[in-house]
């Protein structure tokens, strides 16, 4: 989905009408990739709010010839992965807290749950270039463009996102379903 | 597509898009305009990683002029400050008019000028 060059213009020059018309068109775009990030309705809000205020803020920026839903794409996964990396910090003290509530079920009754979990729980920095690739279906390639990193990186990235949640899920997994645990060692 | 994430997970998950209301984009616009009245200072300008070495700069320019005009010189009759002090002792009395800001005197004015402090031998 492209924008025509005179709303740019008209938006750059500080038009509203242009500015509400930006915002509607690249709205579904930003509301996706937020709803990626986080998994209620105001946190996307917000994230989406943010992006589109720095997207204004440098909208100066902006040439012609751009291609703007990925400009617009970059600048909302940056706010989301800075939110997030912001309330992790924020949020350092209730890593106990987390981890009791995130205990292993007592039965390995709902897949989805269980992994969503376990993702969520993976760091950030781990935890955006999964989503994206695997979720959102970009190559590599994109996601390294999209959150200003090189290929290895994004790709060291995601071998140990995989490493993790692979030893995240199978911690999950309740003792009779684990192949490597012998009776009466688990508690 | 791959293995190690359950297909299911991925399906829901790829489902689970939040949409936004047919509000969004005015209340939006009207937030910005309100945020761009109170901001837009120089900080918005300076890359985020450049803020705190620029903070730090201009911590200590201020320290040095509030140093310079608050710290008596240690010369009785002086009107300048500490650092001026300082700084005059290295200029010698023929050296003095390279650094006023007096117009230089032209020709034979300069010699002369040169001569009686000394400069010329």
């Amino acid at each position: 989905m492209e924008l025509d060059r005179e709303l740019i213009v008209r938006a750059q020059r500080g038009e509203a009408e242009a500015q509400e018309d930006v915002v509607s068109r690249l709205a579904p775009l930003v509301f996706r990739l937020a709803s990626r990030f986080y998994r209620s309705r105001e946190d996307v809000e917000d994230a989406a709010q943010e992006a589109f205020s720095r997207f204004f803020l440098k909208i100066d920026q902006i040439r012609p010839d751009d291609n703007v839903s990925g400009w617009m794409s970059r600048v909302t996964v940056n706010v989301c992965y800075d939110r997030l990396r912001k309330l992790r910090r924020e949020r350092s003290g209730m890593d106990e807290f987390r981890a009791e509530t995130h205990a292993r079920p007592a039965r390995w009754s709902d897949a989805y749950d269980d992994v969503r979990a376990a993702v969520d729980n993976l760091d950030v920095r781990l935890r955006a270039p999964l989503l994206l690739k695997e979720i959102e279906g970009l190559s590599v390639k994109e996601v390294a463009a999209m959150m200003g990193l090189s290929q290895s990186n994004v790709k060291i990235r995601l071998y140990r996102a995989r490493k993790k949640l692979a030893v995240a899920l199978e911690s999950r997994r309740p003792p009779t379903l684990r192949d490597d645990v012998t009776e009466g060692t688990e508690s | 597509m791959n293995e190690w994430l359950p297909r299911d997970f991925i399906e829901r998950e790829r489902q689970r898009v939040f949409e936004p209301d047919v509000d969004f984009a005015r209340r939006t616009v009207a937030r910005i305009g309100r945020n761009a009245t109170v901001a837009g200072w120089v900080w918005d300008y300076v890359p985020s990683f450049a803020g705190p070495i620029m903070a730090a700069s201009t911590v200590m320019v201020l320290a040095l002029i509030g140093f310079q005009w608050m710290t008596p010189a240690p010369f009785p009759d002086a009107n300048v400050g500490i650092v001026d002090a300082y700084l005059q002792v290295d200029a010698a009395p023929a050296e003095e008019w390279l650094y006023r800001d007096d117009a230089l005197p032209e020709g034979e004015d300069l010699l002369i000028e040169i001569s009686m402090a000394g400069g010329l031998r």
